[in-house]
């Protein structure tokens, strides 16, 4: 065979599939084929020999690896983890799409009002049903606006549901109880029937609505505090005033801190004060409820109404006279007003006076400032004798309670 | 090598994690697949092929196919690693060897046994070594594949990403070549 053969038998191959993948397997049979095909069909049966003993050499381990990585792999078809993954994908993007749908939408709402309304009418009411009490429960003072909504329900902070009478009717009729002040303890008791007060006798008097003007905003101590519009049952003149300003503010806090920590009976000798009731008085401008005269560390009562017992001036002599401990900056502890110095008072340890009798504190209000500071303070019995309690209206001896 | 008919059921026993199986496949084709990766990297194919059995065996629960269809995978998986290997390698950083060392490591290699490095070039992998010698490294891929692994032309093409037609041209230039230096060979002796 020439060269040339050889070469053309070998060109055949390329364009005859079947003898091409002959001669590569070996196994073309034909006399023409060349003398180098022989040498080739060696080498391809050597390469295709059976196995030598240091090809598996590494069976043992390679085996065992085997094993664990398909028993690992056993139950999870890689198709199935492909189609998990494009459906986490497509989830993601269902959530981002889901996301940005509500955003807009609440959106959209809250640009027509729609979220305000649903605010109003869902919102709001659930709130003050269920999360007020609950933050009331925990027992923590809160600083609370009287401008807050358990405030314009009447509602003092803090009320427990023991204490679920010091949510006041405004409807209802009061009795002005009011107790005697120190000033009192050189004059003789009332007899019993009779009203301490002199001034307001104990009927029942009609319903006098004080609302809360806005105010600066103040801190609010830590005594729970009563709606700032309240029912103060005040004199028996049957009007029905609004306290407008700063005074109506601060007398509306007193009878606020009186009737979130009594009951009833402490709200009439906090209402008792004809100062409240008396347009004069109210629209007279107090020194104490001025916040930039109060201490830095005023407390709500003080902010409330009453002045800064550490305050030179009434507060100080009202204290003196009284013969109180110095006062702390608790609620109503600083306060020359009588309303608050009777609404601070405990009504676990005040028994309700009976209706139309007057009545007689003894307690130091411990109970109704829920803290360290506010457990004699309330009981500032002297009456207020500073230009400011002075500008408030008649004194309020009477009304203090007695020590 | 494994028939057809048995194949299904091997890969089905070795999807489970039974021994027998996986030693029946580990046996039938670690040799071609030892001497297809030494053929291109000697000193990695040990590695390489321990790499290609385990990538093979997370995977056996899954195949679907006759002998020559996991053939064909199993090479796959093989040339995927070794272009895994060779993008590694490129990336490592080349050390010099003086000449001391690299006969110290000449050395140690031939050992005390230079009869089995002769019995090896003599055996099977000698004999893949001469065949892809003086080809192309297209040309050896698809030889190797054709020759050592036993596939034929279409599963070559889908391993290399080739037409058919190419790799039949490149197994034709490699034929052609080898014929040329064995024939000088033949005419030699």
């Amino acid at each position: 065979m020439t060269p040339d053969r050889d070469e053309l038998w070998a060109d055949m191959a390329q364009f005859d599939a079947r003898l091409a993948d002959g001669v590569w397997d070996g196994d073309v049979h034909d006399p023409d084929a060349p003398a180098w095909y022989a040498e080739l069909v060696a080498l391809i049966r050597r390469a295709r020999g059976p196995a030598e003993p240091h090809e598996l050499a590494d069976e043992p381990v390679v085996v065992a690896t085997m094993r664990r990585a398909a028993l690992r792999h056993r139950g999870v078809p890689t198709r199935r983890r492909r189609v998990r993954g494009a459906a986490r994908v497509v989830a993601m993007k269902v959530t981002a799409a889901a996301a940005t749908t509500g955003m807009a939408g609440v959106a959209a709402a809250a640009a027509t009002g729609a979220v305000a309304t649903v605010a109003v009418t869902i919102a709001v009411p659930a709130i003050s049903r269920h999360v007020v009490p609950m933050i009331r429960d925990e027992g923590r003072p809160a600083a609370v606006s009287p401008e807050s909504p358990a405030d314009q329900r009447g509602e003092a902070p803090g009320c427990d549901d023991e204490y679920a009478s010091c949510i006041l009717d405004e409807r209802a009729p009061i009795t002005a109880a009011a107790p005697p002040t120190a000033d009192e303890a050189d004059d003789p008791a009332p007899p019993p029937g009779e009203p301490a007060s002199a001034d307001p006798p104990p009927t029942t008097v009609p319903v006098v609505t004080v609302q809360a003007a806005p105010s600066p905003p103040t801190t609010v101590a830590p005594a729970p505090l009563p709606a700032p519009t309240t029912t103060v049952a005040a004199q028996p003149t049957g009007t029905t005033t609004t306290l407008p300003g700063t005074a109506s503010t601060t007398s509306t806090t007193a009878a606020e801190a009186g009737a979130a920590h009594t009951g009833p009976t402490d709200r009439e000798a906090a209402t008792a004060s004809p100062a409240h009731s008396e347009p004069g008085a109210v629209t007279a401008p107090r020194a104490d409820t001025d916040p930039a005269t109060m201490p830095a560390t005023s407390t709500g009562a003080e902010s409330a109404g009453g002045p800064p017992a550490e305050r030179p001036g009434a507060g100080r002599a009202a204290r003196t006279q009284a013969g109180d401990p110095p006062a702390h900056h608790t609620a109503g502890s600083a306060t020359t007003d009588p309303d608050a110095v009777d609404a601070t008072r405990s009504p676990a340890s005040d028994p309700p006076a009976p209706p139309g009798e007057p009545r007689v504190d003894a307690d130091d209000g411990a109970r109704g400032t829920e803290g360290s500071h506010g457990a004699r303070s309330p009981r500032r019995s002297s009456p207020p004798r500073s230009s400011s309690v002075d500008a408030s209206g008649p004194p309020a001896g009477p009304r203090g309670p007695r020590r | 090598m494994i028939q057809d008919a048995e194949l299904p059921d091997v890969v089905r026993a070795a999807g489970r994690g039974e021994h027998w199986a996986l030693t029946e496949l580990f046996r039938a084709y670690q040799p071609g697949l030892l001497r297809y990766l030494r053929a291109h990297e000697a000193g990695a194919a040990d590695d390489l092929a321990s790499e290609v059995w385990i990538g093979a065996a997370r995977g056996l629960a899954q195949f679907t196919g006759d002998e020559a269809a996991f053939r064909a995978w199993l090479f796959t998986i093989a040339r995927r690693r070794l272009i895994d290997h060779r993008r590694r390698a490129a990336r490592r950083r080349t050390v010099a060897i003086d000449a001391d060392s690299l006969e110290r490591v000449i050395d140690q290699v031939s050992g005390d046994d230079p009869a089995g490095t002769v019995v090896d070039l003599l055996g099977a992998q000698g004999a893949v070594v001469e065949l892809v010698a003086e080809l192309t490294p297209e040309q050896a891929e698809a030889v190797l594949l054709r020759v050592v692994a036993g596939l034929p032309v279409a599963e070559v093409a889908s391993i290399m990403r080739r037409p058919p037609g190419t790799v039949r041209v490149l197994c034709h230039r490699a034929l052609r070549r080898l014929a040329g230096r064995l024939d000088r060979e033949v005419r030699s002796t």
